[in-house]
């Protein structure tokens, strides 16, 4: 009924070596980090396992990729600062194919980022693997800031082992077209997903947005919450997956979406679907959609503000939870006033 | 009156399989030839019949629909189209054939109607055997017709309205099967003004083994007009499947207003492949009632198009999932002008492996200026052996709107039924009286005897002596 | 000398594998008022769960008799058709059924017999009435969306139809303003006829200013340690459960 992203859409560029990215606090105790190669992907078959948001796109990326890391935690590490992988995009390095796997072994901690930003015009396609082994809390957060001229896919997929924890993140700011799709595996008793995430589309920006949350084992947790807002003739879609499978005995599962439409020409989409196999759950989804309210734009107008101003303020009064809590101080200066500032005021 | 005070109803009547002569029935199977058959015997217009036959053309190119039930089972070439019964339309039950009229009895539609129905059509295999109406609305002007009279009676509003702005035959395959095939059913049209205060019914009942019910109802209710039509359709079960694919199409004019209430308690080897839609002008109100307990699989997603500025669709639904059975239902509501405002409710029980499926659609046009919209889901799981899924898509393209969407599954507490136990009930009556308490919302939006219907066949699959 | 309505002997109850009430014994005379009192965590609201059978209290060890006859094993509807009454700490809500129609089918349960439109109306209107409630509830569904006080006026609404001849009030105190309670306690001293026996679980005194009790009972780690009349609340008040725990 709606199709997602249609690939004729998109110019597909030439190959092209990648050469622009920096490791902050790559080397740190606990911690591995080294370039992707088949050899490591060999080993990782496991992993081989639906992803991504269109068969030709992850096939791209698995014969094609120009840069990666694979990135490996040792047991009982507790890695302190996190790990940011900028991928700073420019005229010469333009198209970006990342191919990235995290392995986070038993009961250890790391927070990594991955900053997709800067160029103007250009082409990112990318896979993200994360296995997360028992006990282990991976925080991930991914910034999407890339050039106005960009193309943007991103095919994330999630193992949750045995009482690990993720919290993820998605930040959507950039690109002409952006896609994601996050598939979560809670394969394990106990596996926690949360995911805190942001869009803001303005002008003719589109959005596809996926989560897909599959509760495979008891005690399973997952909670996604999107928010995001659009303006100008942008355009969102957000599928929103919950499958709890036979045998997630009292899983809990939640999703929630809220855009707030700042314009006429805007178009919001969200398929937020539950299917349940199990009696002994809480599952719940919600989806709401709407203008800012007008109430509150009146109360911060009393205290002065333009009605620009004022919308500005109410849209970070929602970006800015998701924002905070990227771990990298100067990223987060560049979004809360570069990004979002220039997007809202014209 | 207090509801449980109302007889109760002895529901292996709907199981009691008649042993009636059949005068004329078409072969398996689906053909020009048994197009045309059905429209010699029924002796239509020229006109009705090259619309079946189009209708036929179309039905053979489409394919089926590959989403949904899983239809793989369905052999609609095995079904009989068309099977009359020897009765001829009555106006009056002791003209009814005995046997027919006794199969009514046990339904309790001529009781229902003496005690408070404006006026009851009712339909047997593909014939509407009884088409009664009170008086006094035929005075104000009010039309209640079976729907093959209507085409010979009123051929100038039949062939304007029917399948041709509203459900299409193009829409999807069984549209255009039922546009192909189509017997018996119903026309109302309510004049301007005239608010007819107590339902109308239809019952349609399938007898015949192996064979379809395609009754098409097009109800027209002129400006300011108001009623109530309540729709009740049985089968007793046979072991090869039946099919059911009847098609309903509202008006609703500039501030009028339908109240479509549907029980429906097919047999559960009946595919039930619906199509429901209404258009609604402006200010007017279209409010859908529905109860599906019967049926092998089925897919009805009765739609409300919000054409006019003000106008408002409700949605209040149960769906109640039991062994062997997949349900697949929701609702549509598109919004297409300023002010518009739908409001869903639905709920689903699922029990003993059955699968209930709320799959929706919410759609904001452009010109939907301060639309709202809310959408409630909720899910019962009886155990853990069944399925509860929901698959709503929200699409706006409007950014002065409001709009909710809440769904969730879950089953009964430990704690509810303790709690309820610790007031004398026993296990079974504690879980009852929940699930009595989870579909309250559409047993109030009910008639008091379709509400106690309901009641009772809700107990009954609890108990499990459905089935 | 009064007969026994309740005897516990030697109780040990689990809740998910935790072993609450360690050898409990208690008896409650058919008219008495008797009061447990005891710190937070003490086995209190386990005790009232336990009597009236909730399946989640496992019962490892110990029995209790009502009216003579051993229930320890009776199903908790059962313990209702008895006369046991348990007004809940914190009441479930079912949402599409209305008070009315509860407590209707409730009554019809456990009286085995259709109580008439007539006489439930003015039942109806007559506890209402004591308990300072609109009739707007009556049609309300139970529990659903209530402020903590109007659930436990709905706990003594129930109370008042079904007659039981055991009322265990649980924490009723709890969610309460002075007045309500007084409201309540009023109602339930009222109702309360010779017959009744009401076990009260608080760790409040001001219930018990309202509904004297006949004897006092301290329950610390799961069994009770001290039993006497009222003046007991007044030491505990002053000087506290530690004064119990020593043994002073």
């Amino acid at each position: 009924m709606l199709k997602r992203i249609a690939l004729e859409e998109i110019e597909k560029p030439s190959y092209k070596e990648y050469n622009s990215v920096i490791i902050k606090d790559a080397t740190q105790e606990g911690i591995t980090i080294e370039k992707v190669k088949q050899s490591i992907l060999n080993n990782f078959s496991s992993l081989n396992r639906p992803v991504g948001i269109e068969k030709e796109l992850v096939k791209e990326v698995e014969g094609f990729f120009n840069t990666g890391f694979y990135i490996k935690t040792s047991q009982n590490s507790d890695i302190k600062k996190p790990i940011i992988l900028d991928y700073m995009a420019n005229e010469q390095n333009d198209t970006l194919i990342d191919y990235n796997i995290i392995e986070a072994e038993a009961n250890s901690k790391v927070t990594i980022v991955f900053d997709y930003n800067s160029g103007v015009k250009g082409f990112h396609n990318g896979i993200t693997k994360l296995i997360a082994k028992e006990g282990s809390t991976v925080n991930v957060v991914k910034i999407q800031r890339l050039g106005d001229e960009f193309n943007d896919f991103d095919s994330c997929l999630v193992v949750v082992g045995k009482n690990a924890t993720i919290n993820w993140s998605n930040v959507v700011i950039g690109s002409k077209i952006s896609a994601f799709d996050v598939a979560v595996y809670l394969e394990q008793g106990g596996g926690t997903f949360t995911s805190k995430s942001i869009f803001l589309g303005v002008d003719s920006q589109k959005y596809d947005m996926a989560y897909k949350v599959y509760h495979q084992a008891p005690k399973t947790t997952s909670s996604v919450d999107l928010k995001g807002a659009l303006k100008g003739s942008a355009k969102a879609t957000f599928i929103g997956n919950i499958d709890i499978k036979k045998g997630a005995k009292k899983a809990k599962a939640e999703e929630n979406e809220t855009v707030l439409l700042l314009d006429k020409t805007v178009r919001s989409i969200a398929i937020p679907a539950l299917y349940c196999a199990e009696d002994d759950v809480q599952a719940n989804h919600s989806a709401s959609a709407g203008q800012i309210d007008e109430d509150k734009l009146y109360y911060v107008m009393s205290r002065g503000f333009s009605l620009e101003e004022a919308r500005l303020l109410m849209v970070q009064a929602i970006l800015n939870p998701v924002i905070d809590l990227i771990p990298y101080d100067p990223v987060r200066e560049i979004i809360i006033k570069g990004h979002i500032g220039r997007r809202i005021i014209k | 009156m207090k509801k449980d005070e109302i007889r109760e109803i002895d529901f292996s009547i709907y199981d009691i399989r008649d042993d009636v002569k059949y005068e004329f029935q078409t072969g398996k199977g689906l053909s020009k030839e048994v197009v045309l058959e059905i429209s010699e015997q029924k002796n239509e217009p020229s006109w009705m019949r090259e619309f079946r036959l189009e209708a036929l053309a179309i039905y053979q190119k489409m394919p089926m629909p590959t989403w949904g039930v899983d239809l793989s089972e369905l052999d609609i070439d095995s079904i009989i189209a068309y099977i009359r019964p020897s009765a001829k339309m009555q106006r009056s039950w002791e003209e009814v054939p005995e046997e027919i009229r006794r199969t009514f009895e046990r339904l309790g539609i001529p009781e229902a109607e003496r005690k408070g129905l404006a006026g009851v059509g009712a339909q047997y295999d593909s014939e509407v055997i009884y088409h009664n109406i009170k008086e006094s609305l035929t005075k104000q002007g009010v039309i209640f017709e079976d729907m093959d009279t209507a085409v010979k009676k009123y051929p100038d509003i039949i062939k304007e309205y029917f399948m041709t702005k509203n459900v299409l035959p193009t829409d999807h395959k069984f549209a255009a099967l039922h546009a192909a095939i189509w017997s018996g059913g119903t026309f109302v049209y309510v004049p301007q003004g005239v608010k007819v205060e107590v339902p109308l019914q239809a019952y349609f009942r399938m007898n015949a083994p192996g064979s379809g019910q395609f009754e098409h109802t097009l109800i027209i209710a002129d400006k300011g007009s108001e009623v109530h039509f309540i729709e009740g359709c049985s089968a007793p079960q046979y072991s090869v499947s039946n099919l059911h694919a009847g098609c309903v199409e509202l008006f609703i004019n500039e501030g009028a207003r339908i109240i479509y209430s549907t029980i429906e308690n097919w047999s559960k080897n009946t595919y039930n492949l619906n199509t429901k839609r209404a258009i609604v002008e402006k200010d007017g109100i279209i409010e859908w009632i529905s109860g599906s307990f019967g049926s092998k699989k089925t897919m009805l997603y009765p739609a409300s198009i919000l054409k006019g500025e003000g106008a408002k669709a409700e949605y209040t639904s149960v769906t109640f999932a039991a062994k062997g059975q997949h349900l697949d239902t929701g609702s549509k509501m598109i919004h297409l002008a300023p002010n518009t405002s739908s409001k869903v409710l639905a709920k689903s029980i699922s029990k003993d492996g059955g699968i209930s499926s709320y799959r929706g659609l919410l759609k904001i046009g452009t010109n939907a200026e301060g639309a709202k919209a809310s959408v409630q889901c909720e899910g019962l799981m009886l155990d853990d052996i069944s399925r509860s899924d929901t698959m709503p898509v929200i699409d706006i393209e409007n950014d002065n709107v409001d709009i909710g969407h809440e769904a969730k599954v879950g089953r009964i507490s430990e704690e509810q039924i303790f709690y309820l136990m610790s007031r004398g009930l026993s296990e079974d009556d504690a879980r009852a009286m929940i699930v009595r308490g989870f579909v309250e919302p559409i047993a109030k939006a009910l008639p008091l005897e379709y509400a106690v219907e309901m009641n009772r066949l809700i107990k009954l699959e609890l108990e499990g002596a459905i089935g | 000398m009064r007969e026994t309505l309740l005897e516990i002997r030697d109780l040990h109850v689990e809740v998910e594998d935790k072993h609450i009430l360690k050898g409990l014994d208690l008896t409650i005379k058919r008219g008495e008022v008797h009061a447990i009192m005891g710190p937070n965590g003490s086995g209190k609201s386990t005790l009232c769960h336990s009597i009236m059978g909730n399946p989640r209290y496992k019962v490892t060890g110990g029995e209790i008799f009502f009216e003579g006859k051993d229930i320890t094993n009776l199903k908790v509807n059962e313990r209702a058709k008895k006369g046991i009454f348990l007004s809940f700490q914190s009441p479930e809500e079912i949402p599409g059924i209305t008070v009315d129609n509860f407590i209707r089918t409730s009554v019809n349960i456990v009286t085995g017999q259709n109580m008439s439109m007539l006489q439930f109306a003015k039942e109806m209107k007559n506890t209402l009435e004591l308990l300072d409630m609109d009739s707007e509830y009556r049609t309300r569904y139970l529990n659903v969306g209530f402020s903590g006080g109007e659930k436990k006026k709905t706990e003594i609404l129930q109370m008042a139809f079904l007659k039981p001849k055991l009322i265990m009030l649980d924490e009723i105190d709890s969610g309460l303003d002075i007045d309500a309670l007084k409201v309540v306690a009023e109602a339930v001293k009222k109702l309360k006829t010779e017959d009744m026996s009401i076990l009260i679980v608080t760790h409040y005194n001001r219930i018990l200013d309202y509904l004297e009790p006949d004897v006092i009972s301290v329950l610390m780690d799961g069994r009770i340690v001290k039993s006497g009349d009222k003046d007991l609340a007044k030491i505990l008040e002053e000087k506290g459960y530690d004064f119990v725990r020593n043994g002073v």
